[in-house]
């Protein structure tokens, strides 16, 4: 139980992958017109990343060192077209909303580094808690930018949220919050 | 670290078993869900016609694809048996990437009974206002070829969005009227020189929806 | 042939610039911009890998993929080829290069998650109707990705002189420049040829 705790915090707060790491910014920008498609996007995510990341750990001997990031991409890719396929049939409004960036999912730098830095080195439990981690803290960043950008874009009617530039502008702002809270957190410790 | 000496052979034969059981997986995955996403497919194309042309009794799949290459269509009947229209499902290069319309052409090739924005892809922003229904509904019933209000038409183009507009117009809509027309001209030429031959046969075999 | 493929230069350098409207390719947007120099880098070696890469995934997604009805292997296979082609183009500069392969370090290998490679890679196998256009489109979205990190990173290296707010420095001021960036690109939404 513990172990989850930490992943969780690690994943949403410590190691957040998008305001703490930075990494797999395009879809970040791309598909946060709408929550829906925001939190779409981070749940499939997180899906790829648990089971690529428990699998990648079951396999971590099996794989040869040289050809590890062939290997992963391997796995990562089949999970992803697994993911596509599914919400193809039963979600079609999705699939077409989040369309290209589906299968870019692969990709996303988020779930290839998952692999390096931890499924390789760790079991498959733990590594399986570490995706659903980074996962969901994917999927509440997500949820935050797409939330201020449909509120000010669809809602207020500020089109210019909705648009590529508002999406850059949201998310440089957030970032620069986020880093002035940690600071101020590290300090209060 | 010991692995680190495994032979080439070793370790091509592991990286394509690792290959191999991915592309069986994915196969299995494939046949489970090939049957509903076609499925999918079809409802969308079904209640697309049912937009763009209200009201038919059934509808028959009709290969236009020498007149509008890469487009579907199907014929509407109503109750009685006769031709109301055709919807015509093409895509088309929008704003951003690509877009998929469906236009209802009715039986004289010139009235546009409808359009429906099927999928586009959502580079989100302006495109996306195309799918609204305050947008295509005023395509209801205006005879092609059509041209924005900027144009001298009757088409209030999407705010902020008139290439998007001029891009369903120009090259969705209009060409689908063409298409549409160079059918209807041509399946009535081939009926009246098979003037002897009933048609009711083939009629019959079309997909009831 | 010739207004076709002015178009598909124009469509993918400006009006659907890979990076500022449609958000791919923007970690190494992000991460090599600091410098001019590693920028131009990264941008050449990324146009150079769209390019054959969208000639190989095309060629093979037409002739191998759809012809035998292997559509869904479509992002496996494509990441795959790309994976390969990056470690020989990383293998070459190596060799050939070394002042540049030095330069761009890390971010070399990184050009696999790029995902402007697969996603142009993608988009022609879907939209193009021949090889020439396919990697035509491919080297153009790679030209679009250079403008684009060449504008950033031209900016990023004055904005070291300036004084703003701490808290803005590294990333989030460099998201804000891509926002203006974005603005300005926006602006070629009206040109659209044929």
């Amino acid at each position: 139980m513990k172990f989850l705790k930490d992943s969780l915090k690690r994943g949403i707060i410590t190691e957040n992958p998008t305001f703490v790491l930075v990494l797999g910014m395009c879809p970040t920008l791309a598909v946060t017109t709408t929550v829906a498609n925001g939190i779409g996007m981070g749940l499939s995510a997180t899906i790829v990343l648990m089971l690529s990341n428990f699998f990648i750990s079951l396999l971590r001997k099996f794989i040869p060192q040289k050809v590890r990031i062939a290997a992963y991409i391997v796995v990562i890719a089949s999970f992803v077209t697994i993911v596509q396929m599914l919400l193809q049939a039963y979600f079609p409004d999705l699939y077409k909303s989040l369309g290209i960036f589906i299968p870019l999912i692969v990709v996303n730098c988020i779930i290839l580094a998952r692999a390096e830095a931890f499924a390789s080195k760790n079991g498959p439990f733990a590594s399986l808690l570490d995706g659903l981690g980074m996962g969901l803290g994917f999927t509440v960043s997500l949820t935050l930018i797409s939330a201020i950008r449909q509120v000010l874009g669809s809602v207020l009617k500020i089109g210019f949220f909705t648009l590529p530039p508002g999406g850059f502008l949201v998310l440089g702002l957030l970032l620069a919050a986020f880093g002035v809270l940690s600071n101020k957190g590290g300090k209060d410790k | 670290m010991e692995k680190e000496k495994t032979g080439i052979i070793t370790v091509a034969l592991k990286l394509f078993i690792i290959c191999f059981v991915s592309t069986l997986i994915l196969a299995f995955v494939n046949t489970l869900t090939k049957d509903v996403i076609e499925e999918n497919n079809k409802k969308v194309f079904a209640e697309g016609c049912e937009e763009v042309l209200p009201g038919a009794a059934r509808t028959e799949i009709v290969d236009i694809s020498e007149y509008l290459p890469g487009a579907e269509a199907a014929v509407s009947y109503d109750a009685e048996n006769n031709v109301m229209g055709i919807a015509i499902k093409q895509s088309i290069k929008g704003y951003n990437s690509g877009l998929v319309l469906m236009t209802g052409v009715a039986a004289d090739g010139k009235k546009v009974t409808g359009i429906d924005i099927l999928e586009h892809s959502e580079t989100p922003g302006l495109g996306a206002l195309a799918d609204s229904k305050d947008f295509t509904e005023q395509f209801r019933g205006k005879m092609a070829p059509l041209k924005t209000e900027k144009d001298g038409g009757e088409i209030v183009a999407i705010t902020g969005a008139t290439k998007t507009t001029k891009g369903i117009i120009d090259n969705g809509v209009n060409k689908a009227v063409e298409a549409a027309a160079l059918y209807f001209e041509n399946v009535d030429a081939e009926e009246n020189s098979e003037d002897a031959v009933p048609q009711e046969n083939e009629a019959a075999e079309g997909e009831g929806i | 042939m010739i207004a076709e493929l002015f178009a598909i230069s124009l469509a993918a350098i400006l009006v659907e610039n890979f990076v500022l409207v449609q958000f791919m390719g923007i970690c190494p947007f992000l991460g090599v911009s600091k410098k001019v120099e590693t920028a131009l880098g990264m941008g050449i070696a990324v146009t150079f890998v769209m390019a054959i890469s969208n000639l190989l995934t095309f060629i093979v997604d037409k002739y191998v993929l759809k012809a035998y009805g292997f559509e869904y292997l479509q992002t496996i296979v494509f990441i795959l080829i790309i994976a390969a082609l990056v470690q020989f183009v990383e293998m070459f500069l190596q060799k050939s290069l070394p002042t540049l392969y030095a330069s761009l370090g890390i971010y070399l290998p990184l050009i696999t998650t790029n995902c402007a490679v697969l996603g142009v890679a993608i988009t022609a196998a879907e939209d193009s109707e021949s090889v020439i256009t396919a990697v035509w489109q491919g080297a153009m979205a790679g030209v679009g990705f250079l403008l684009a990190i060449l504008l950033l990173a031209g900016i990023r290296e004055r904005l070291d002189d300036e004084k703003y707010p701490k808290a803005l420095r590294g990333f989030p001021i460099a998201l804000i420049t891509a926002s203006l960036l974005a603005i300005a690109f926006l602006g070629f939404s009206g040109f659209t040829v044929g």
